[in-house]
Order: structure tokens, then C-alpha cells, then sequence
């Protein structure tokens, strides 16, 4: 489980997080909403050890990420927005670079790896003689994915997983986070598609600038707030109602 | 489920950083197949022993000081040009952060496997560079059978001193300038960095005929301020020379300092 107390983040005069706390149990998919500039990866970069924070702690599974950060990011699996990669190696180099250092020995990386050669239908000619410098957007993020879930953590952190991928490794993908859930992960899914999230998550946090606005399951959520849609909770929490009204004028104004 | 060893995070990294090394940023661009590194790092160390005859073919009329001096003069330009370009490249790549950070490693076991890769590739240049140079250093004035372990030993060092002034200068201009506007200026850095040791290599090869490099206590006290002077007296006063050991000691001292405190 992840566990959140008053977690600050500043950079320089600005706030990026403002005392966050959130409670994520195990066989959870929270979602993590809000707008750019919201403190979300910010959030995401401090759980998983990334950035110190000024201030509160995080815990997974009860490993505090600032005291024993290499003992709780053994615990963790995450997968960045950027998708980055080392572009000089190919994808079977990556990913068994990265199951050594969890310690995962060649010969049991090798059969988990294709397994999610074959969820993802990734060509292995291609994952053992490609550099990644060479792979599709998609296909990057289907190796950054497997580099995150190799080591079967116990808590996924992911920020835009979806961006890149088809939509039939979309489907799939929420499907697996759904059965990965099943089986007692905790995880945290910070998108901007909210769509994605209503659907794949159990509950939803909202965040802006820099704080926690509310948090719970997306249907309470909208009854309380007397929202028909999460779009609408959304837009009407973080301060952006009037968008479409907005976008008609600007449209009538380009085009005019 | 396999009872293999597998091996620390730390030697991990820096099988990592080796490969990113030799892959470099050329196969990237290039894009598609993966590229020999054996073949890449071979014919590199071949063309650094090539250049190695430059100096070497001077030997025979040259004080055994005078040569080493200017042997560590051309690894200094050379090997030292080489790992500051790739320096920039391995010690400040912008996506790592997102890659690695995450992982059950620290920043001080990426930064300590960056360091020991590129000490190892800036001794295999070297090396490289010096194989001529080793042999005809038997033949300068007042060099004796030690001089080969003596500029063995003196090269090994000035590589570190390289090596650790390159971590700590692109240190300190990261610190001064901030990521952003460093990686503006890394471009220009390098290229500075670049003239500069030609420059010195420049120098260096002219002071074959010089007196006063033979004389530092006669006016040639400014020579002291070049490092690979202070690793050619180390050679000198271990390996033998026609030159005044008295005059070699500080210099000598000054490299082992330098080396010291850099690393």
C-alpha cells in the first residue's frame, strides 16, 4: 500500500505539492487527475524517490521512501510520462540491464520478458537486433511498461501510460492493470484522459495546484458535487467551467 | 529458479555505461542495427597508436624528461579531448533521472560507475597512445630499463587527473549554471575544452628544441604550471635523465598533488 502524509514540494517561491495526504490499500487503482502544473508527476517523482520532499513522509508497504529509498523502490515499479530510454541499446539489452539491478538473474528475465513479448505481440527479432533509438512510440512504451512490471512489484506507479500505445494494446493494458489489481497490487494512474481513468479506476483523486481537492470513488464523488460526468467534476473543481463556451468563441474568432 | 549470482548494481552500471560508451550517440542516429563495439573500440585504439608514432619518432635525440613531457603532452591533447566530448555526454544525460532514479540504485553508485568507466576507457586511450612512445623512450638521453614502468605508471596517473578535472569542471559548471543553461553550454565547453588541449598539445611538441625545458631552475619555472610536465619529471626522477633530478621534485610533487586532490 502507499501511504501519503503532508507531502510538500517547493520550487523556489512556487508550491508544486501542498501537504498531500492519500491512502492507497492494496488491490487498488486510484487515479490521479488534474490539471497541468497540478503537483501530479511532481506528486509521483517524490513517491518513488525521484525528488526529496521539503516536507511529510511516503510509505510503501511501510518503507519510508526517504530513509530506505533503495529498500522501497524495490517495492515499486514506474513508469515516466517521458518514456525514456537508453536509445543505443535494444530493447532485450534494456530490459535485462534493468532486471539486474533488481537482481533478477539473466535466466528468469528472460522467460518474464517473453511473456510480455507475447501480451504486447512485440516481434522478438526486433526487441534482440533494434536499438530502442529505432522503436515506435508505442513500442517504447510497451518496453518501458515491461521494465516497470519485470520484477513483479507490489506497488505500479504510472503517469500517462496509455500515450503511444495502439488502442488494442490500450485495451489490453487496462485489462492487465484490472487483474494486476485482482492479485492485491496497489496502483496510482495519473492521466489527463479521464474517460481512461473513470473506467479503469476504483477511486480518483483530484489534484490542483499543488493540492489535494478530493478524493474517492468517481461515482460518490460526482453525486456529492451534483455532477452527471467526471469531465464535468472535473472542470467544475479544478475551476474550468466555461470551457466548451469558451472554445466556441475562440473557433468563431480564428474564423471569422 | 536459477541459483546464478547476479552481479551488484554496481558492476551493472558499469557494463551500462561501457556499452553507452561505445554505442554512443553515432548509433543512435544511425538507428537501426546494433553496432559491434569490439570493432568501434579497436580500430579507436588503433588510430590513437598510429598518432602515437608522431612523438616517438622524436626520441632519439631527447632528453628522457624532455620526452616523456611531451608524450604526456599529446595524451593530455588527445586522450583527454576524447573523454571530455564523451565526458558531457555520459555524466549529464537529461532522460537518466527517468530511467534509473527509480531504480534500487544512487546517485552515488551512477556517478561513482560513470567515473571508473571513463578512467578505463581514458587508460585504454592512453595506453594506446604511449605503446610507441614506451618502447622509444629506451632510446632517449639518460633513460634506463625503469623507464617503461616509470611512464606506465606516470600516465596512469595523469589519466586520473584528467579524468577527475573533467568530472569536477563539468561539476562545477553544472552547479554555477543550472541544468537548463548548462546543457546550452556543453556544446561550447567542449569545444573550449577542445582548443585548449590542442593548444597545450601544440606547445607541448614545440618544447623539443627548447634549452630552457631542460633548465627549469635557469627561467623554465613556468613550465611547472603544465601538467604533463609535473608527470614527465615523475617519469624522469623514476626512470632516469641527463636533466637535474634536483629541479624535477616539484614538479613531480605538484602532479601527485594535483592528482590527489582532483580524485
Amino acid at each position: 500500500m502507499i501511504s501519503i502524509q503532508g507531502l510538500t514540494k517547493h520550487f523556489g517561491t512556487q508550491t508544486a505539492v501542498d501537504h498531500l495526504t492519500l491512502e492507497v490499500p492494496p488491490g487498488m487503482i486510484v487515479g490521479l487527475l488534474g490539471p497541468n502544473g497540478a503537483g501530479k508527476t511532481t506528486t509521483l517523482k517524490m513517491i518513488t524517490g525521484m525528488l526529496q520532499p521539503d516536507a511529510g513522509t511516503a510509505l510503501i508497504c511501510g518503507v519510508n521512501v526517504v530513509t530506505q529509498p533503495l529498500e522501497a523502490k524495490r517495492l515499486m515499479g514506474f513508469v515516466p510520462d517521458s518514456g525514456a530510454v537508453y536509445e543505443s541499446l535494444t530493447g532485450l539489452e534494456f530490459l535485462l540491464m534493468i532486471g539486474a539491478l533488481y537482481g533478477i538473474h539473466e535466466d528468469v528475465a528472460r522467460p518474464r520478458i517473453r511473456q510480455f513479448l507475447d501480451f504486447f505481440e512485440l516481434d522478438e527479432q526486433t526487441l534482440t537486433s533494434k536499438l530502442l533509438g529505432a522503436y515506435s512510440k508505442g513500442m517504447r512504451r510497451k518496453v518501458v511498461i515491461t521494465a516497470a512490471l519485470l520484477h513483479h512489484p507490489k506497488v505500479v506507479l504510472l503517469d500517462e501510460p496509455l500515450d503511444g500505445l495502439d488502442a488494442n494494446a490500450a485495451v489490453g493494458f487496462k485489462a492487465l492493470l484490472e487483474t494486476l489489481a485482482r492479485e492485491g497490487k496497489t496502483i496510482v494512474y495519473s492521466s489527463h484522459v479521464l474517460d481512461v481513468v473513470e473506467r479503469v479506476c476504483d477511486r480518483v483523486a483530484i489534484m490542483a495546484q499543488g493540492k489535494l481537492l478530493v478524493e474517492g470513488t468517481p461515482a460518490d464523488l460526482q453525486h456529492a458535487h451534483g455532477a452527471g460526468t467526471l469531465e464535468q467534476l472535473f472542470t467544475r473543481l479544478t475551476g474550468l467551467s466555461g470551457l466548451e463556451a469558451r472554445a466556441e468563441s475562440f473557433a468563431k474568432n480564428l474564423l471569422s | 529458479m536459477s541459483t546464478a549470482v547476479v552481479p551488484p548494481p554496481d558492476k551493472v552500471l558499469c557494463a551500462l555505461f561501457w556499452k553507452l560508451l561505445f554505442r554512443g550517440r553515432v548509433a543512435q542516429q544511425m538507428g537501426a542495427q546494433k553496432t559491434r563495439r569490439q570493432i568501434g573500440l579497436g580500430i579507436t585504439l588503433l588510430i590513437y597508436a598510429l598518432i602515437g608514432i608522431i612523438p616517438a619518432a622524436f626520441a632519439v635525440n631527447a632528453d628522457s624528461f624532455v620526452f616523456a613531457s611531451v608524450l604526456h603532452g599529446f595524451t593530455f591533447s588527445f586522450a583527454s579531448l576524447t573523454l571530455a566530448s564523451n565526458a558531457g555526454t555520459m555524466l549529464f544525460m537529461k532522460e537518466e533521472a527517468e530511467i534509473l532514479l527509480h531504480r534500487p540504485v544512487t546517485p552515488n553508485q551512477m556517478l561513482r560507475a560513470k567515473c571508473a568507466v571513463l578512467v578505463g576507457f581514458a587508460l585504454l586511450l592512453a595506453l594506446a597512445l604511449n605503446l610507441a612512445g614506451l618502447i622509444a623512450g629506451l632510446f632517449t638521453k639518460g633513460a634506463t630499463w625503469r623507464f617503461i614502468p616509470a611512464h606506465l605508471l606516470s600516465m596512469a596517473l595523469l589519466m586520473l587527473f584528467s579524468a577527475a578535472s573533467i568530472v569536477l569542471v563539468y561539476n562545477a559548471c553544472l552547479k554555477w549554471f543550472g541544468r537548463e543553461r548548462f546543457d546550452n553550454l556543453l556544446a561550447s565547453l567542449q569545444s573550449l575544452l577542445a582548443i585548449l588541449m590542442i593548444l597545450s598539445g601544440q606547445i607541448m611538441s614545440r618544447m623539443l628544441g627548447l634549452d630552457t625545458f631542460k633548465h627549469l631552475e635557469n627561467g623554465g619555472v613556468w613550465l611547472l604550471a603544465l601538467p604533463p610536465v609535473w608527470f614527465g619529471a615523475l617519469d624522469a626522477l623514476i626512470g632516469g635523465t641527463s636533466v637535474n633530478s634536483s629541479t624535477l621534485w616539484p614538479p613531480a610533487a605538484l602532479g601527485l598533488l594535483a592528482t590527489g586532490l582532483t580524485s
